[in-house]
This record gives C-alpha cells, structure tokens and sequence, in this order.
C-alpha cells in the first residue's frame, strides 16, 4: 500500500484507535489482574465499534482463555496483541468468493436462488442437478483467444447511500493509474440525477461513460457498454448500479440478471464488490447475507472510513460469511481508496501512533 | 408479540429448568439476552446498559401477575420501558408563520435529498406551497437530482449552480419564496462523509442567516453505534429540533433512533419508508418500539391499505361481498386493490410474527398475480359477470388470449368458486367477525 493512503487509513481509524488504545491503557493502567469487569469495558470498546455480540463474544473470550492461561501480568500490549491476532483471523479466514446456494459457474445455465422465483415459469427451464459433472471445461472457456478480448468487469452493489458511484471513481482512477482502460456504466437509472452524478466523476476521473438516461433497463446498460468497451478497446467495465435494499425482492433479481447478462456476454463471471457504509450497524450483516444470497460475492469495499465511523461490521461480516474487505474509502477525492491490507487495518486500530506521525498525517 | 426475544428469553429460561420464577439469576440470564437484542437491533451500548438496569429492577420489584409466564413479564416490562423511553405520542412538524424555513441536515448518503422531496410533496398536498432550495454546492449532480424530485412532486425548486455560498443562495430562496407566495422553504443541505468542523460551520452559519423552524437530521436507520455521536455532535454545534429516520423499508431495527432520543432528548418526527415520494409517515413510537424487538407493524399496515386503497370502492366491494353477488369483475378488484399496497412481501413484512427470513424463504410469487389479471382481462364482460357460462371453447380461447393455459384457467376459476361458497358461509353464519370466530374456535 502506498505511503498516502496508509495516512489517510490511519487518519480514518484514528478516532477508533485513540478511543481503543486511549480507554484500554486507562482501563488497565493500575490492574494487576483481568477481571470480569476488565472484560466487560473491553466487550464494550468492541461493540461499540460495530464488531457485533458474536464476534465481540469470541474476541473477549479468547482473550480470557489466553490470558488464563498464560498467568503473567496482562500488559497492555499483551491484551492488544491477542486483539489484533484474533481479528486478522477471523478478516483472513476470509472464504474469497461467496456464492448463493444454487449458483453456478460462468457457461452454465445459472440458478441463483434469489432469481428462481421471480422469473415466471421458471419450473419449465431445467435445472443442473447440484452434484451434476461439470460440463466440458471447452464449454466454459471457449474460444479462449476471443475471451481475452473481452473485458473484465467489476459490478459494484449496495443499499441505498452506502458510497457506490463515489467509489466506482474512486476504482476507475486507481485502475486508470494501473495502466488500465476503464469504462463506466451508468447502471443506476433509478435515482434521479444517478446517472449526472456518474458523468461528473467520469469527466474527473477522465475515463470514459456509458449511460442510457434515468428510467432505462439497467441490464440493457450493462450490455450496451459490454459491448462498446469491446468495440472501443476498453479492458475494464465498472458497472454502477441502483442502490437497493436488499429486503427488495425484485431488486435483488434484477440484480442477478445483470450478473447473468455479464457472465453471457463476457463469458466469466464479474468481480463483484459489496459497497458497506463505515457507519452501518448490524444491519450490514443482513445485507451482506442476503446480497451474498442473490449472486457471489467477491468481497467488500468499506466506504467513508474517514469519519468517525469505525467500520468494525466488516469484522461481524468476515465472521459470518467470511466475505474479505478488499478495498477502503477513505475520503471524498479520487484518490482515497486504497487495497486494503489486514495488518495495515489493524496497525491503525490498535497500535498507538507517536505524536510525530501524526503530525506528518496531518500535514499531508 | 416480540417473537425474536420471546423465543431468546424463551431458551434462556430453559437453560434455568427448575426455576421458572424470577429469581436475581434467572432475571440476569433473561436480561443478558434482552441487551443482546438491543445491541443487534443498533442501540447505543450505554443506552442499552442502561435500559437493561431499569428493566432488572422493575422485573425482581415487580409481583410476577397470575396467568403470566416469566417470559410473558419480562417481555412485557421491556415493552413497556421501551415505549416510555421512546416518548407518549407523535409530533408534527412545526411550521407556522408567513414563511416556515426547514433545514434539511445529515451525514452523506442518509438520504436528505430524497427525503427533502418527500416532504415537499407532502406538505404540498396538505395544501402549503413549499419551495425547494439546493444549497447543497459540493455533491455531483444533488443540484439536478433536486429538480428531478421537485419535478416529480410537482414543487418549483430554487438553485444556483454558479454561487459557492450557502448563505445567499438561501437567502435568495427565501426572497423568491415570497416573490412566489410560498410559505415553506425546505432547504437541502451539504452532507459530509462525518462530522467535522467545515459542515458545521456552514450549517450554524445557515442557522444564524435565515430563522430556522425545523432544524431536522436525516439519520439512516442502519447507522450502527456511531448514532449517538453524530446526534450529540449536531445537537451541540447546531442543534435540532427533531430527527427523520430514513430507509425504514428495509430490515434495519432502528436502534439508533432510541439512542438518538434518549441521549439528545430530540424525537424522531417521520420515518421515511420507501424509494417513492409518498413514502413518508409520521413517527409512532409503540410502533418502533415493536420494531427494535422485532415486532411486526401492524398498524402501519392498516394505514398502508387505507391510504392506498380506494376506500369507495372498497365499501363497494364489501357491500357486494355480503349481498352474495360477487363476480369476478370484484375479484379483479379485488386484486387491484391489493396490488396497490406494493410488493406482496413488502405487505407480509409488516404482520407480526413474520420475520424477515420467513419471507424470503416463501416463495410469494408476484406474477401470479399478474396471470390472474390476465386471464380475467381476457374474459368478456359477461363471462366476468356470469362465470357459469364458460365452457370449454371459451376457456380454450381465455387462455390463448391471456398468455396463459387451461388448467391455469381452471384454477382462477375454482379459486373464484371457492370464494363464493366460503361468502356464502359468511352471510349465513351472520356475518365476518361471527364466522371467522368460528374459523378459529375450529381450528383451536
């Protein structure tokens, strides 16, 4: 991870830093013993987070254990580090894609169980038995010199006002920076002024858009810049789509026929990235769950870390569904977003930053 | 009632057998569940402390009342502080005088733009000529998706895309509100990705241009437990006079918007509950405190289906209905009727007892909907008003017109018999409430 965005990590997490270190230092400062109560404020500083009850339980209880056993004097840093370890596993034991039950892979008929019912008749269309033999690999990857012409895609979903048009800017001049050819296509043609707002993020970031108008069939969209990014040469689409609440059972299959339209048309399937606000409760984890449910899931991004929000879903998220964060927003210019980095994220929530670094961060 | 913690308090319980009196542990065992509810439902976690004290006092205090289950009690006592705690009745908007101001304040992405519409459009059918301004400067398109929705809701919308200055593009508003004769002004302000010192500035010096009457902060209703610190930092910088809760539509429990009230002590005014303008609603408090504990909304049902039902025609219906002569023109509707409430699953969501994994689980087919009405469509009046005379070559051709097969046919047409006979059995037994006591008094 470059320099800049590390700061930028660092100065999003800060808050939560000094609240963990600053509240853990107090709280342990003149103990000789991690009692119950000790325990209980260290629950709270994880809840207070947004970690969850059970991933905050296993974190608390863990720490018991060791600390049980080790029987010395719990330091400070002792107690952080067996923070710290449990939190990297339970963020690395991050499945890397999560995929509805049902779901199968790019070339095949595809069955997503979220889809099945709203397409009508859809008990006429045979079904692939799960444990069905794959079809012949020539089936999936055929003819393999026209599908490297063929774009990558990135779909990037979410609930409503999450960060997800600010975001896909954010992807597109990160991957612009890469060297790559990006298009956008302006998929969210619900929300009024969507569309605008994607063209303006479009001209900044100097890539180039695709877009229909509000109203329009999203999935159409997707397939019109499908196809113009293979005419004009483009090796990445980032698709923007409408924000939707995932209790949306309609929504939601509209959502899996985008990713249809985009595992037909390019022959694989998309990296599809889940948009979480930083600020979002345990709603997140429903979210997660049934987005998860509906098409595969690649990973998430966690916008707006730059506020005082603490992001600690992602950690309740990656313990229920082992989905990985890969990417982190952490500010409102094109260039706040960075890969995320497990340690990264947990060097700036639990370590203490020396009073020079953090002048160094503000400055710059 | 309170199915999720009821069953929660209902394991907890069976892990104490042999002591199902309220006893200083079973009430602590109860009560560790009941904070894991508030917890997950996005209570601030002070808040929830606090709360879950009250309720063990009241609880081991409290005379356990004959023909309760400690269950039953201790959900009853978490009802009742819950309501307490979330205020007595609803509050209306305040907006008296010439030209009432609102300010319309959030985090990004709360959805204020959107709301602002929705307000718009209701105050506007309350009879109030509402002027919408934009002084949102910074977001990409928030001017244009403010005119959208001021199109939509049929309300002139003030903006400026040259001026970088809050201030007088309000001010301006506020002139041309009156060049207008407008009498409210709903002003859609900047969000900020969190609280910090240049949007506050910009709001409080909004504030001290312009009387405000309403200062509202748009809260969404998944906001985890940072709430109580984004509320506290508004109150503090600016001040609010009431909070709008956002996408209640979806399953978020709403949490914060207990810890909102308890911490800043300002009510939640209304709840916005859908992506089109009329999806707004005035806050009621033993409604939400359903929902944090995962109550069904009952209520808010019933005043879905008055709201959007054509009540004429309803009364129409139900008069038809008792005088045995429903056709299927009625049952058609019939179905127009329901439809209108919105997606079927979004209608059971509400009803209590269903939680939200029941649902998607059921396979609640919309199109079936749209088949029926096809089929019907495809009948000529008669055979709307007279079913008995379709035979099979009208049956053959009702189907080809709607899309649709025989047997399909035949099934809307059995469903419709079904119907009638059970109507029949209404009247004869006297009447609805005496029948479906009868219904129930069969099954129990």
């Amino acid at each position: 991870m470059i320099r800049g965005a590390l700061d930028r990590l660092r100065r999003g997490l800060q808050k939560t830093r000094e609240d963990l270190f600053g509240k853990l230092g107090a709280l342990l400062g003149g103990r000789q013993k991690l009692d119950a109560e000790t325990l209980d404020r260290i629950e709270e500083l994880l809840l207070r987070a947004d970690m969850g009850v059970q991933a905050s339980l296993r974190i608390t209880r863990t720490l018991e254990k060791r600390l049980q056993e080790s029987k010395g004097e719990p330091s400070l840093e002792g107690v952080l580090e067996v923070i710290r370890a449990d939190v990297r596993d339970i963020l690395c034991q991050a499945r890397p894609r999560v995929r509805p039950a049902g779901w199968t892979a790019a070339g095949e008929e595809t069955t997503p169980a979220g889809a099945g019912k709203a397409r009508p008749g859809g008990g006429k269309k045979k079904r692939r038995p799960a444990d069905a033999a794959p079809p012949p690999a020539a089936d999936i990857e055929a003819p393999a010199a026209e599908a490297k012409a063929r774009p990558d895609v990135i779909l990037v979903v979410g609930v409503n006002g999450t960060g997800k048009t600010t975001s896909i800017a954010k992807l597109a001049a990160l991957h612009k920076q890469q060297g790559r050819s990006v298009l956008l296509a302006a998929a969210d043609t619900f929300r009024a002024a969507a569309v605008e707002q994607l063209g303006v993020w479009a001209q900044r970031a100097a890539v180039a858009c695709v877009q229909q108008g509000q109203g329009a069939d999203p999935a159409a969209v997707v397939y019109d810049a499908l196809c113009a990014a293979e005419a004009r040469g483009h090796d990445l689409v980032i698709v923007d789509t409408a924000g939707r609440l995932h209790t949306k059972s309609n929504l939601m299959a509209e959502l899996a026929k985008i990713e249809r339209v985009i595992e037909k048309c390019t022959g694989r399937a998309p990296e599809t990235l889940l948009v979480v606000d930083a600020v979002t409760g345990q709603n997140g984890l429903a979210q997660a769950r049934v987005f998860a449910q509906t098409i595969p899931i690649d990973g998430l991004v966690l916008a707006k870390l730059d506020g005082t929000a603490k992001g600690g879903i992602v950690v309740a998220i990656a313990e229920e569904l082992g989905l990985p964060v890969k990417y982190v927003g952490t500010g409102e210019t094109l260039a706040d977003l960075a890969e995320f980095d497990v340690d990264t994220f947990l060097e700036a929530l639990f370590t203490e930053e020396t009073a020079e670094q953090e002048e160094a961060s503000r400055d710059s | 009632m309170f199915q999720e913690l009821t069953q929660r308090l209902e394991q907890a319980f069976q892990r104490l057998a042999g002591q199902p009196s309220l006893t200083e542990q079973s009430v602590g065992e109860a009560l560790r569940e009941v904070r894991v509810a508030l917890l997950e439902a996005d209570v601030d976690y002070g808040v929830a402390r606090e709360l879950t004290e009250r309720i063990r006092a009241q609880a081991l205090a409290s005379p356990l009342l004959p023909g309760l289950t400690p269950v039953q009690h201790v959900v009853k006592i978490v009802h009742d502080e819950l309501v307490a705690l979330l205020g007595g009745q609803t509050r209306e908007l305040a907006l008296d005088g010439p030209l009432a101001t609102v300010m319309v304040m959030g985090l990004q992405g709360s959805g204020k733009t959107t709301f602002c519409g929705k307000l718009a459009q209701r105050l506007a059918r309350e009879g109030r000529q509402p002027l919408l301004v934009a002084a949102d400067i910074y977001r990409p398109a928030a001017i244009d998706q403010l005119h959208a929705l001021g199109e939509a809701a049929g309300v002139p919308v003030h903006s400026d895309r040259e001026s970088r200055n809050p201030v007088s593009i309000v001010k301006l508003g506020q002139r041309r509100a009156r060049d207008k004769g407008c009498d409210v002004l709903i002003v859609d302000t900047a969000g900020r990705l969190h609280v910090d010192d240049a949007l506050m500035n910009e709001l409080s010096a909004l504030d001290r241009a312009v009387p405000m009457q309403e200062k509202l902060l748009v809260l969404d209703a998944m906001t985890g437990q940072q709430a109580v610190a984004i509320a506290r930092e508004f109150a503090a910088r600016v001040g609010f006079d009431g909070v709008v809760l956002t996408k209640l539509d979806g399953d978020a429990r709403g949490g914060a918007a207990l810890s909102v009230l308890q911490v800043t002590g300002r009510p939640v005014k209304l709840v916005s509950v859908g992506e089109k303008l009329d999806d707004l609603e005035v806050f009621h408090p033993d409604r939400m405190a359903g929902r944090i504990l995962g109550m069904g909304d009952v209520l808010s049902l019933v005043e879905q289906a008055q709201a959007k039902m054509d009540m004429g025609e309803a009364e129409d219906l139900a008069r038809r209905f008792s005088a045995g002569q429903f056709t299927l023109e009625d049952f058609q509707k019939q179905i127009r009727q329901v439809r209108r409430m919105g997606p079927l699953q979004g209608v059971l969501r509400l009803l209590p007892g269903m939680k939200s994994d029941l649902i998607d689980r059921a396979d609640v087919d919309e199109n079936q909907f749209t088949r029926v009405e096809a089929i019907i469509n495809s009948m000529t009046r008669e055979e709307r008003r007279h079913p008995d005379v379709i035979n099979g070559s009208r049956r053959k051709r009702i189907a080809r017109g709607s899309g649709t097969n025989i047997s399909q046919v035949n099934k809307l047409l059995k469903q419709y018999r079904d119907m009638r006979r059970m109507m029949k059995e209404i009247n004869a037994a006297g009447g609805l409430q005496e029948f479906s006591r009868r219904v129930l008094e069969r099954r129990a």
